[in-house]
């Protein structure tokens, strides 16, 4: 059997010293059979542990700003988001959205259409089985898609992941602001240098991550606050209604299937491996 | 009163120009007209299978029950009517064995048609054919509706509380609004929301003066934007002196939320938008919750039709809209205007836009009927150009989606700087003459009274969504505690009683 080096494999830790948190992929449908890794890893477990709502607590939309984060998470990419000449990684997209659907939260990108052209990111076709889904959202035109992030965030009471700071809107109305204080969380993606990567072998394939990511929630409040709304806050009702809306066991079930088959088939595509 | 042109005698047919020829093909394939045998030649004498596919029935098809467009329909407190073969006249009825059977042969019937168009589908597809599909699912979809009755809406007397009542999620709805207008909640356990609504609605009615409640006066504005939750409400002295009319453009809108199974292939155009279909079935549920949320915000609002959307449904019975009832009220109380109808989509946007530039009134609709869509610091000097579009927030299921109106609008200037349009240009007229005068201005305002009685009646429909809900509570609440004389319809005191044993609260509860 042909060996298998998996590009976007990401591990997950619990958050021991506040260090970055990750997410764990496997290509291979059976990853929940995985022996455990090797010490410093608490504990391999597909869970963010800090996910832990109190009681009243309910989980916010999340909103995955899909440009930033294909570029974020590209080979080649800086931390600071964009980087021009890298092309834009679909796997990374999935891995957020995974890491967050299996924590149960409802997830949605949001972009714009060119990205469902063809040759403009790596696995057009994984895009537009998210859209068929309804995962990924095309804005329509005269509203930029970052704009429209913002205003589903303030609408659904939701969370933008993005790594952008939204300067330049801030600068065009306070509106921004406002959203943007209470609604944007930062995404970092690091990649782990070749020396330092884990390889796990199952069976005759091996996997090596890859890349981390981790999450900074605007104003200083730790992640356990920040991805949860309390009875006590003015916006508790959005929240409610719109997981009461949006999101089932069923549906969590589908949509983690999905990904998990177009990760496992993403990294074959991006290698040439399949047709 | 004759119903069909098969009752009519020749003489009277000859009268009325009724044609005693073959139907013409229209909108048919070339496919499709091949299968159709040559010998008919009047309506009398076509089969059934005919009258199928040129979308006539006399005959009720009922839809298989597990399909997503029988649901979709047939929601609850919707009925069944059929017509006889031999009169046309209309009852209502139960569903029997024999209808059981009758649907049976007509479904056959139905999937052979449904072949025979798949088959024109894939000729069509290898000739290289534009727009044939369009027309040929459009087919699909007439059959699917179920004839429903014009009963007793006709004569105006549509009956709200009838609706509520037998609605367990509406009455919930309708409830939740009324307990808190009537401050029959806990306040101890009140919500943070609560809390900051009652602060902010005591505080509106401490600093507003007295009198602008009364009969003539114009209608508050209850507004969300700028990131207020629960909303604020303002009078019309500051800023919002004189506020603009909202267009809505119907078919847009419902293109937009409609299920993507009835969507139109968009391969006769590529890539392309085609929003409007000259048999699109109209939804209501989106159009009800865009007017609350405008009215709310003290617009007068009004929706756009094309003119084939009159009687809310086609000359064979077949419904246009998913919810007739809430149709008839619509048009009955002055929401809607009919357009000329229009062949094509662009011809339908020029037609609104005319509309719009003639008083310089809002628009929700799409821009990408536009193809100059150059977006600069000139584009939004018309009232044409400055279009809002809705946006579907889908959720589990049609009843679970929302509309969201996006009324932020920017372009990029020279320096590539992002500029925000500013509010008050989309909603509000200029103070100065510039754009029309004072007069006209005047006349497309919205008053007190008529905002209350829309509202009230607007609520009653479907089970609101929690911003259309706030919206009303704060508004409501208001009126009660300054202006005790307006009636609140559905909302007031009087009917909190029936509406509890709906909802099956105890009446302990209601003194808390």
């Amino acid at each position: 059997m042909k060996e298998v080096t998996v590009d976007c494999l990401i591990y997950f830790c619990a958050e021991k010293s506040g260090q970055f948190s990750n997410a764990l992929l496997m290509t291979s449908p059976t990853w929940n059979d995985l022996p455990p890794l090797e010490k410093g890893f608490e504990e391999l477990k597909d869970r963010d542990l800090r996910f832990v709502p109190k009681k009243g607590q309910v989980r916010r939309l999340i909103i995955l700003d899909a440009a930033n984060l294909m570029y974020g998470g590209a080979d080649g990419a800086h931390n600071q988001g964009r980087q021009e000449g890298s092309r834009p990684d679909v796997l990374a997209l999935l891995s957020v959205m995974r890491y967050f659907v299996v924590n149960d939260f409802e997830v949605i990108a949001v972009s714009s259409h060119k990205y469902l052209k063809d040759e403009t990111t790596n696995f057009k076709l994984g895009l537009s089985e998210l859209k068929e889904e309804g995962l990924f959202r095309t804005v329509p035109a005269m509203n930029l898609d970052d704009v429209m992030g913002l205003v589903i965030a303030d609408w659904t009471n939701g969370i933008v992941i993005s790594a952008d700071k939204y300067r330049d809107h801030c600068q065009a109305g306070e509106y921004y602001e406002k959203v943007v204080r209470a609604h944007l969380c930062d995404i970092k993606f690091k990649v782990i240098p070749p020396q330092n990567r884990n390889t796990i072998s199952v069976d005759d394939r091996h996997f090596i991550a890859s890349k981390t990511f981790k999450l900074i929630p605007g104003g200083n409040v730790p992640i356990s606050k920040f991805f949860f709304c309390d009875e006590s806050e003015t916006r508790y009702e959005l929240s409610v209604e719109r997981r009461r809306k949006g999101w089932s066991s069923q549906r969590r079930e589908k949509v983690l299937k999905l990904l998990n088959d177009l990760i496992s088939s993403g990294v074959m595509l991006s290698q040439g491996l399949v047709e | 009163m004759k119903r069909t042109t098969r009752e009519l005698t020749d003489e009277e047919k000859r009268k009325l120009g009724v044609p005693d020829e073959p139907l013409k093909n229209t909108g048919q394939s070339t496919g499709m007209k091949s299968s159709m045998p040559s010998q008919s030649t009047t309506l009398r004498e076509l089969t059934t299978e005919e009258k199928l596919a040129f979308g006539i029935c006399d005959e009720l098809l009922f839809p298989p029950t597990d399909s997503p467009d029988f649901r979709h329909v047939l929601g609850e407190g919707k009925r069944i009517f059929r017509t006889s073969r031999k009169n046309t006249r209309v009852e209502e009825a139960e569903l029997t064995e024999k209808d059981v059977e009758m649907y049976h042969q007509n479904f056959k019937l139905f999937k052979s048609l449904e072949e025979k168009r798949d088959e024109n589908d894939r000729y069509c597809a290898t000739q290289d054919f534009h727009g044939h599909r369009t027309e040929t699912t459009v087919l699909h979809k007439n059959i699917r509706y179920i004839m429903v009755k014009d009963q007793n809406v006709r004569s105006g007397e549509y009956d709200l509380e009838k609706r509520v009542n037998n609605d367990v999620e509406l009455a919930r709805s309708v409830y939740d609004v009324s307990a808190f207008v009537h401050d029959l909640f806990p306040y101890k356990s009140a919500s943070a929301a609560q809390k900051d609504a009652i602060h902010q609605t005591d505080n509106f009615l401490a600093e507003s003066p007295t009198n602008i409640y009364g009969p003539g006066n114009f209608s508050l504005v209850v507004d969300f934007s700028n990131y207020h939750f629960p909303p604020l409400v303002f009078t019309r002295k500051t800023d919002h002196r004189f506020l603009r009319p909202v267009f809505i453009d119907a078919c847009l809108v419902s293109y937009i939320s409609s299920d993507e199974a009835f969507q139109l292939p968009t391969s006769a155009f590529k890539g392309s938008y085609v929003p409007y279909n000259p048999r699109q079935i109209i939804e209501m549920k989106p159009i009800v919750s865009l007017l609350i949320s405008f009215i709310a915000r003290g617009h007068k609002t009004t929706v756009l039709f094309p003119t084939q959307y009159k009687e809310g449904k086609n000359k064979a019975g077949l419904c246009l809209v998913d919810d007739l009832d809430v149709f008839y009220y619509l048009t009955e109380n002055g929401f809607v205007e009919f357009i000329k109808p229009i062949i094509n989509d662009r011809k339908w946007f020029t037609a609104i836009c005319k509309k719009t530039d003639e008083i310089h009134a809002v628009i929700v609709s799409s821009p990408k009927y536009d193809i100059t869509n150059i977006c600069n610091s000139q584009t939004f000097t018309m009232s044409s150009k400055r279009i809002l579009t809705p946006y579907l927030l889908e959720g589990l299921g049609a009843e679970n989606s929302e509309i969201l109106l996006n009324d932020h609008l920017q372009y990029k200037d020279e320096d590539g700087k992002f500029i925000q349009l500013d509010k008050q240009m989309i909603y509000t007229y200029p103070l100065s003459d510039a754009e029309i005068e004072e007069p006209m201005k005047l006349a497309q305002q919205l008053y007190i009274e008529n905002q209350i009685k829309q509202l009230c009646e607007l609520g009653t429909f479907y089970p609101l969504s929690v911003r259309e809900s706030w919206a009303i509570k704060v508004f409501l609440r208001i009126i009660r505690k300054a202006a005790p004389g307006f009636d609140l319809g559905i909302f007031d005191s009087n009917r909190l009683l029936k509406l509890a044993k709906v909802v099956n609260f105890s009446e302990e509860g209601l003194e808390d």
